[in-house]
């Protein structure tokens, strides 16, 4: 069962997908890591449908699972994502 | 759900944005029961930036079809996009409607 | 909610979304149905079908069952298998009568009566489940498309 605050996060979560707000998407990928897995699956394809990357996440993976795809995402955004979507889709477009 | 609505000679032209489901439909319910009480001749309704549409916005559009026909007015929809088109045809109404995929308006 | 321990099972998977009865969160469960479909395996316009049956089941929970009390809850499960989406949805007010969930003669065009057309029409089953003491418990099923043959 989901709490309040937990419905609160899935929330956030879609209106960032909504508002194509770039800017967020650190904070939806900390929702990677989310203990309630309804956050985990929205969050996963909202950064989906933002980026066209999954970088192999699965909301119901085992929790270690979890951790590495996110740190895959926390090292794409650090590297990649922080400059924008135009600078994101060069990259993604460069790779074969 | 936004609702914007443009008159011109003998044509009002509505346009939608978002999502028309059971929370937004009666504010579309309500903008074009006051179209439809005006006696425009041709009623537009673009549904170009709408991107979903549930059976409380198709009842509405019916609605409104029944109402613009009894004074003898013309209702189209226009940019009927690949997302709502086929909530149409769930519905075998995409031959009751006049339905346009682009928004140019005849 | 909490995290069980070991694997999950490898072939299917749930999630669990408790909404008030309220308009507002419709989009809310839209928007994890379409989560859930597309885990599935499914694209459009069979993601967006599953989310307006999923919505109209909703709806009419709200306006029926609950005869538009936006206090109260919808349990929405899904479970998301290799080949099919299940979904149920729980609630606990007014039961259905027998014979009342219809849908509409499409023949006849007039508003209303829509929603379980295009539930039917659109979910593999639909079942209606009323013995629980308290409210009712409808199952959906939606299985992937067959791939076709080459």
């Amino acid at each position: 069962m989901n709490s309040s605050a937990g419905v609160e996060r899935m929330q956030g979560v879609m209106t960032v997908g909504e508002e194509r707000n770039w800017r967020a998407l650190p904070q939806v990928i900390e929702r990677l890591e989310d203990d309630d897995e309804s956050v985990r699956l929205m969050s996963a394809r909202v950064l989906q449908e933002m980026t066209g990357e999954d970088f192999g996440y699965k909301a119901y993976a085992p929790e270690h699972e979890r951790r590495e795809a996110a740190n895959r995402w926390r090292n794409w955004w650090n590297t990649t994502g922080r400059h924008g979507p135009a600078a994101a889709k060069r990259k993604a477009g460069g790779q074969s | 759900m936004e609702f914007t609505r443009e008159d011109r000679d003998g044509l009002t032209l509505v346009r939608l944005t978002g999502e028309v489901d059971m929370r937004s439909s009666p504010e579309l319910r309500k903008g074009l029961l006051q179209v439809a009480k005006e006696s425009v001749p041709h009623v537009a309704v673009s549904l170009e930036h709408v991107t979903y549409i549930d059976s409380s916005g198709i009842a509405t559009l019916i609605e409104c079809l029944k109402n613009v026909s009894r004074y003898g007015g013309k209702l189209t929809l226009i940019g009927v996009n690949e997302d709502i088109y086929p909530v149409f045809e769930l519905a075998h109404l995409h031959d009751v409607f006049d339905l346009h995929r682009d928004v140019t308006i005849d | 909610m909490t995290e069980p321990s070991g694997t999950p099972p490898a072939n299917d998977h749930a999630v669990t979304l408790t909404v008030p009865s309220d308009p507002k969160y419709m989009k809310l469960v839209r928007g994890l149905v379409a989560a859930a479909a597309e885990v599935v395996g499914f694209v459009k316009p069979d993601v967006n079908h599953v989310c307006l049956a999923v919505d109209e089941a909703c709806t009419n929970v709200i306006k029926h069952a609950y005869n538009r009390d936006h206090g109260k809850t919808i349990e929405v499960h899904l479970t998301m298998h290799p080949d099919r989406l299940d979904v149920t949805l729980r609630d606990y007010g007014r039961k259905a009568k027998p014979g009342e969930i219809k849908p509409r003669e499409l023949t006849d065009i007039r508003p209303g009566g829509l929603g379980v057309h295009f539930i039917r029409e659109i979910m593999d089953e639909v079942v209606y489940d009323s013995s629980p003491p308290v409210g009712t418990e409808l199952r959906m099923t939606k299985a992937l498309p067959k791939p076709r043959q080459e």
